[in-house]
């Protein structure tokens, strides 16, 4: 029998007709899963520290959990940018803490951490200033140690000055020579830059930038690759939106920097980053935030995509993101086991979220189930604007208080705060 | 055989409806199956509404895509992205052909950094839509945040073939010429995208590559001509138009303000007005749309917005500034006069309102009563350099030199290089014949971007004339 050529092409296409429908299995790439918030305000009760607040509008940048004058009581370290003030918060036994200004003309300082730079048993701050907060694209901007004599007596000096604004510094032995070189990232405005340090000895540093391009918000310092040798990532905003890792060739010197994460959305207002190990897979991982509300918005407010998110290592230099969970305003990312059950929990802070309406978040937590499941707790809806926290056992109970800075430029001012510490109940 | 093709054909056409049939029929459980469950946090009853009906059109038809469709514009203009990165999940599949689903499914993904998911949809739009440039420059930019450097190059190369002065692609070729370290390739890029774009798009990269380059006059000139965060998105119109779905005032607000910071100010005014009609009685939303009239030059709905504002909120000082500038623009002393006390009786704690009420007196030459209002503006604001500055000019106009001049110093203890403050150290130092301290300020001039060449110049002319000689380099 002779078929028709026709019947055959007209079975295939009635083939591929019926194949060509999409069915539910085809379905790919299931949104992230929708958590659900719990509120918790029993959990830590907080109260004001240092001096009070009285009627200003404080700018606090940053606080450190750190015990400065190493007596055995933890205690904190604050930037004041508006009033240009390094302030040490210091414990006394009877758990109040003493307000004390170790440095009055830093020029909007916004990060301080401290180190013993000069190896002489006491910790120093090293203190990163933009001089001017809002937007400005001059060289304006400076890196300083506060000198610690042993007494906690501090003498300035400058390290870097006249260059684009520095937002975060950090302090590690970078080249092995048993000396703490420097990690320096500048944020600048329309140009900035990335550099590192050589400590050279008797406060003598040899610079050389590795990324020049404006936005930095924060760097850290950690062994990325696993080489040995400490790598460093900077936290890249401004249109960019990029994490970029610099990894160390053991030489004393970073191959080119390398791009480990980005938005396209240029509007993504990456906030704040740190370092932990939260999977504890042995290798340090990425957290960071995005809500940054120092754009142009006449008010800066929460946007969909703000939240909180991690950077899995997967070894040799190479991450793979995963989210958290929302957090409009999101900002300051601290990795702790808060709960003491053996996996790494967050805490963060919604620093722009809509004010009206007073169930708004303002202090966060994200509790591990050790199977990086993430419980999202609100622990606090005011004070609001918030921009910093840290956290530490203050009390010697084992137990974890956090201490807050606000900033608050924006409207409205009400519910506001300086420096705070949150305590376990 | 001849008999049996027309019941052959017969079989196959009924057969082609069945699976027509069948493909519909499945296509429709697919959608019914993707379509979300409607999140309880919507309070927008008008937007609860319109979802809900969405959702019954795509669970239950008629047309189901039509449903889903309408439903993932819902969602992701306000806000509900995981249910529209559902959405369009299920659309992609369903109407393979259309460019839209890919490009804003994979807007969310590359949104939150998911950059090798959202790669493929954006090259899939691209294929589909090769005319809508930005699926092909966020291609670029997802596969060059990925090190995908020939790919990311590739895909701003075809931009270019269609649009040889795309901005964004060369922006974008440029970032692939410095991850390779090419620099001067970088340059060649960056100098065709500032001279594109009068120095909006790539200026900012352009500074740090003639920095890299070792070039500062050059880097200077780009800081001098480039508006401090001038940089803008590309133009998106598939983005832009979910606002139009957008119930939230803030967000359309912003999507105004970064349409007309693009420099489409009449697209951003539309979006402007229909947050002031989502929230009438904002404050900040009526000052906002109350700028984009004035930029464009419309007085009076302008001054209708600002005095809104300053009613819903008396102390919005801004708002009270833009009035005074009305009233000059009008070229009406009283009204001006009038509108500045207006202005002081509502919101008297305003640094900038006290500093136009101490210039507005100075302008009378009331020196002596100009004086306290500068002092005011300082004591509220005393880490800014603005309110030393007038307060110095204030002196200066008087000629109270050394008192003038102390405030210019406090001035620069807030602020190291203002220009204002800088020429005047300058003019100062020469007057006084002081020679070291002319050449000390003079070199802080000159690394100041801001001050214009031509004023630099005016100075070391005075230098020449008074010193004799031309200011060291």
């Amino acid at each position: 029998m002779k078929i028709s050529p026709t019947l055959p092409s007209i079975a295939a296409a009635l083939l591929a007709l019926g194949g060509c429908a999409p069915s539910k299995e085809d379905l790919q790439l299931p949104p992230p899963p929708k958590a659900e918030t719990q509120v918790d305000l029993q959990r830590f009760a907080g109260s004001e520290i240092g001096a009070p607040i009285g009627d200003r509008r404080p700018w606090v940048t940053h606080v450190r959990a750190v015990d400065l004058d190493q007596d055995g009581r933890l205690d904190a370290i604050g930037c004041e940018a508006k009033d240009s003030e390094v302030i040490w918060l210091r414990q006394l036994p009877d758990g109040s803490f003493q307000e004390i200004v170790i440095a009055t003309q830093a020029q909007a300082p916004v990060h301080a951490e401290a180190y013993d730079l000069d190896a002489d048993g006491d910790l120093d701050l090293l203190v990163s200033c933009m001089n001017i907060v809002f937007p400005n694209n001059d060289k304006i901007g400076t890196l300083m140690v506060l000198e610690n004599d042993g007494s906690q007596n501090f003498t300035q000096r400058i390290l870097l000055e006249k260059v684009d604004r520095v937002t975060d510094a950090r302090a590690a032995d970078l080249d092995k020579d048993g000396d703490l070189d420097l990690v320096v990232g500048q944020f600048g405005y329309d140009q900035g830059e990335v550099r590192w340090m050589r400590n050279l000895g008797n406060w003598n540093f040899e610079s050389q930038t590795v990324l020049q391009l404006s936005g930095t918000i924060n760097v850290t310092v950690d062994d990325y690759n696993g080489d040995g040798w400490l790598d460093f990532a900077a936290l890249v905003s401004q249109q960019w939106e990029e994490i970029h890792l610099f990894e160390n060739d053991g030489n004393g010197s970073f191959k080119k920097s390398r791009v480990i994460w980005g938005s396209a959305n240029d509007d993504y207002a990456v906030s704040g980053m740190s370092s932990a190990d939260l999977n504890r897979d042995g290798k340090p991982d990425l957290v960071f935030t995005n809500g940054d509300g120092f754009g142009p918005n006449p008010v800066p407010g929460p946007r969909p995509w703000h939240g909180i998110q991690w950077l899995e290592n997967k070894g040799s230099g190479y991450f793979k993101y995963h989210r958290i969970a929302d957090l409009g305003g999101a900002y300051s990312p601290v990795a702790l086991d808060i709960d003491h059950d053996g996996d790494t929990d967050l805490l963060a802070l919604s620093s722009f979220n809509d004010w009206s309406n007073p169930q708004a978040e303002s202090l966060m937590l994200y509790e591990n189930d050790g199977r990086m499941n993430f419980q999202a707790t609100v622990l606090a809806h005011e004070p609001i604007q918030l921009l910093s926290i840290d956290a530490g056992d203050f009390d010697g109970s084992g137990r974890y208080s956090i201490v807050s800075g606000g900033l608050h430029a924006y409207q409205p001012y009400e519910r506001m705060s300086r420096f705070m510490i949150w305590r376990p109940q | 055989m001849k008999k049996l093709i027309p019941i052959l054909l017969a079989l196959a056409g009924l057969a082609t409806a069945f699976l027509l049939w069948q493909k519909s029929s499945k296509t429709a459980a697919l959608v019914s199956e993707a379509t979300p469950p409607i999140p309880a946090s919507i309070e927008n009853q008008e937007l609860l509404t319109r979802i809900q009906k969405a959702t019954t059109q795509a669970q239950e038809g008629p047309t189901p895509i039509e449903g889903l469709a309408t439903l993932s514009r819902l969602y992701h203009a306000n806000g509900f992205t995981r249910e529209a990165w559902q959405c369009y999940a299920a659309l992609v599949l369903a109407e393979p052909d259309q460019a839209r689903w890919p490009y804003l499914f994979a807007r969310i993904l590359a949104g939150y950094g998911q950059l090798e998911e959202a790669s493929p949809l954006f090259a899939r739009a691209s294929e589909l839509a090769p005319d809508y440039t930005p699926a092909r420059i966020r291609l670029g930019d997802t596969l060059l945040k990925q090190n995908k450097f020939e790919e990311a190059q590739s895909a701003y190369q075809k931009t270019l073939s269609q649009d040889p002065a795309n901005a964004y692609a060369l922006v974008g070729l440029a970032r692939v010429a410095i991850a390779r370290d090419d620099y001067p390739l970088a340059r060649t890029h960056l100098e065709k995208a500032v001279q594109t774009t009068n120095y909006q798009i790539g200026a900012d990269l352009l500074g740090d590559v003639y920095k890299k380059l070792n070039l500062p006059h050059l880097e200077n000139r780009v800081l001098q001509n480039t508006a401090w965060g001038s940089y803008a998105d590309i133009p998106d119109p598939w983005s832009l138009s979910l606002m139009d779905d957008c119930y939230d005032a803030y967000q359309v607000s912003i999507a105004g303000g970064w349409v007309a910071h693009q420099g489409d100010l009449r697209k951003g005014l539309r979006y402007m007005r229909r947050a002031v009609e989502l929230d009438p009685d904002n404050a900040t939303l009526q000052y906002q749309i109350g700028g984009a009239y004035l930029a464009l030059d419309d007085l009076e709905r302008a001054e209708e917005h600002y005095r809104r504002c300053v009613e819903l909120q008396p102390d919005y000082a801004d708002a009270w500034l833009a009035l005074i500038d009305i009233a000059q623009r009008r070229q009406s002393p009283t009204l001006t006069r009038r509108t500045l006390e207006a202005a002081l009786r509502a919101a008297p704690n305003s640094p900038s309102l006290n500093i136009e009420k101490g210039k507005a007196l100075l302008a009378l030459k009331r020196f002596n009563q100009a004086l306290p209002y500068f002092e005011k503006s300082i004591e509220l604001r005393p880490h800014e350099a603005v309110g030393y500055i007038e307060l110095a000019r204030a002196y200066l106009a008087q000629e109270r030199i050394e008192e003038g001049i102390a405030q210019m110093r406090e001035a620069l203890l807030r602020e190291p290089n203002n220009p204002i403050a800088l020429t005047t150290m300058v003019f100062d130092a020469i007057l006084r014949a002081d020679q070291p301290a002319a050449d000390k300020w003079l070199a802080q001039v000159r690394q100041q971007a801001r001050i214009r060449p031509d004023e630099v110049a005016a100075l070391e002319s005075r230098y020449q004339k008074q010193f004799g000689q031309a200011p060291p380099r």
